[in-house]
């Protein structure tokens, strides 16, 4: 019998890698900047859990929803991300995560600050499922979407992100229609940071717009960044990590934020492409060296 | 011979600059055209516009008899110009042959092929070949910046054919080469022709230009200033002073 203590970590690394590969698709493949996507997260968390408690969808039709809803705003961003670049589209993110909390707080059909509550526990065949089943359907999730990425990154559509991230005109000179990859990239990325919020709303059973805040969407590229952005490993490592490491640092109780933090200013300092990314030192370790002709 | 291209009365400004001015050019299949001219004359402007990058101020671009200005750089590549870059534009982090299949994708791009695996032999063995026709095949699987500057150009020429174009807007290909390399340029060039490949280049290197080029045109500050066989311009006025300048 595993302690329920172990399963809500196990939860939360799944719901964390979820989010980690959503930002390693956007960020890692196609190059796209965003400092947004709690927002994401949160019109999944929130149309799974009033579709379910208003609308008494079952979970398993809910949470496509929550991932179609989210896509829809994702599709709507990377229509803007054709006419912003960089620096400017970071911050358009950024402001799309104040303004979904902002509606989130203000409109009365959202609970405002008070959130929603009584979500329901997903159930199979009538039966609700435990806490441990519901780990195990993380699990699966996680592994489709490791599945759907590897498939995805080894295509052409892979190829073509890697031109938008790279030399985005270069890629067009060369026959690749960037704005559409963009757009296809901001899709995937956004339905699956809105299945992690349909599974967190369905897990905690309780909602806020705080939980969502523009602190998540930075720790969300953290677990991304510390782990190596543009590989499929790297974002899950680095989920893995940062979400089982504050566990283990409790026993520094006051000073464990600032160690985090410390430890996040020495990689990026020392380890730019991530702790896994491609030629990180440890990276460089594992690999068995090619032997000299 | 119907031209394949044909530019009419080509202008571009930026706000108050006009960086080309009222330029026509034409080119017939299997055709080697030159573009020489000072810098800052226009010519990648000119080559800009062929090729999507900017859409033309005014002017008419015609492609086998289809009007491009202005279209998409993907959609002119797809229809079959492609070009290289007067300063070197590897996919740095890609290997050659990812650089080559990125072109060679535009046959899957807009299609459901572009779910298919980008590295599959059938693909991969096509993109070597290119490199292989350029001189890199031994260096299809090093990342793009760990290639010479020459072998990079060399790399832009395999991926500008991975388009299968009919016409090549080679953007001063022979910049930073080596005398022994300059040749081996010009032999290429030469076998593109042969291959059916009609083919535009921008070339501050002389020789290339006039060794390999049917016909040339001069731009200076944005216009024509001379067009005809590299002996007459050789000859022109006019382009004797655009280079040395009048007394």
């Amino acid at each position: 019998m595993i302690p329920p203590y172990y399963l809500t970590i196990g939860t939360f690394v799944c719901i964390n890698i979820l989010l980690a590969l959503s930002i390693g698709v956007l960020s890692g493949y196609a190059g796209q900047v965003s400092l947004g996507h709690a927002a994401f997260m949160a019109i999944g968390a929130y149309t799974s859990a009033l579709v379910t408690r208003n609308l008494h969808f079952p979970f398993w039709l809910a949470m496509p929803t929550a991932a179609f809803m989210a896509a829809v705003i994702g599709l709507g961003l990377g229509l803007i991300s054709l006419r912003l670049k960089e620096d400017f589209l970071a911050i358009t993110t950024m402001g799309l995560n104040f303004i979904v909390i902002g509606i989130l707080l203000y409109a009365p059909f959202f609970g405002r600050a008070l959130g929603i509550g009584d979500i329901p526990v997903p159930s199979l065949l009538g039966h609700e499922l435990s806490r441990f089943e519901f780990l195990c359907m993380c699990l699966a999730l996680v592994a489709a979407a490791i599945v759907l990425l590897w498939w995805l990154q080894r295509s052409w559509i892979g190829l073509a992100w890697r031109g938008v991230r790279e030399a985005e005109e270069v890629a067009q000179v060369m026959g690749v229609n960037t704005a559409k990859f963009k757009i296809f990239a901001f899709v995937v990325s956004t339905a699956m940071a809105g299945l992690a919020g349909s599974l967190y709303a369905h897990f905690l059973l309780f909602i806020t717009p705080y939980d969502f805040g523009f602190p998540l969407s930075i720790q969300i590229l953290t677990l991304a960044v510390l782990g190596g952005l543009g590989t499929i490993h790297g974002p899950v490592l680095g989920a893995v990590i940062l979400t089982i490491l504050p566990e283990y640092l409790r026993f520094i109780q006051d000073y464990r934020m600032l160690t985090y933090g410390l430890l996040l200013v020495f990689v990026m300092l020392y380890q730019p492409q991530g702790l896994f990314g491609h030629k990180s030192f440890i990276m460089r370790h594992l690999k068995p060296r090619k032997k000299s002709s | 011979m119907k031209p394949l291209l044909e530019v009419e009365h080509l202008t571009k400004r930026f706000g108050g600059l006009v960086a080309v001015s009222n330029v026509s050019l034409h080119l017939e299949p299997r055709q080697i055209l030159g573009i020489i001219g000072p810098n800052g004359a226009g010519k990648t402007t000119l080559f800009n516009m062929i090729s999507g990058v900017y859409a033309p101020t005014d002017g008419i671009i015609r492609f086998k008899d289809e009007e491009i200005q202005g279209q998409k750089p993907y959609r002119i590549a797809q229809k079959g110009i492609g070009r290289t870059f007067q300063v070197c534009q590897p996919f740095k982090d890609l290997t050659a042959v990812e650089n080559v299949l990125m072109a060679y994708g535009s046959f899957h791009y807009d299609r459901p092929g572009c779910f298919k695996r980008y590295m599959a032999p059938q693909f991969a063995d096509k993109a070597r070949e290119l490199l292989a026709l350029v001189g890199l095949g031994d260096y299809a699987d090093w990342e793009a910046k760990d290639l010479s500057l020459a072998y990079q150009r060399r790399m832009e020429i395999a991926r500008a054919l991975a388009l299968n174009p009919e016409i090549i807007l080679l953007d001063e290909s022979a910049a930073g080469l080596t005398h022994e390399e300059s040749m081996e340029l010009i032999e290429m060039i030469r076998q593109l022709q042969k291959e059916g490949k009609s083919i535009i280049l921008i070339e501050h290197n002389m020789r290339v230009a006039m060794e390999v080029s049917e016909r040339l045109y001069v731009l200076d500050h944005g216009e024509l200033i001379s067009e005809g066989s590299p002996d007459a311009v050789q000859q022109d006025q006019c382009v004797i002073e655009a280079y040395l300048g009048s007394e």
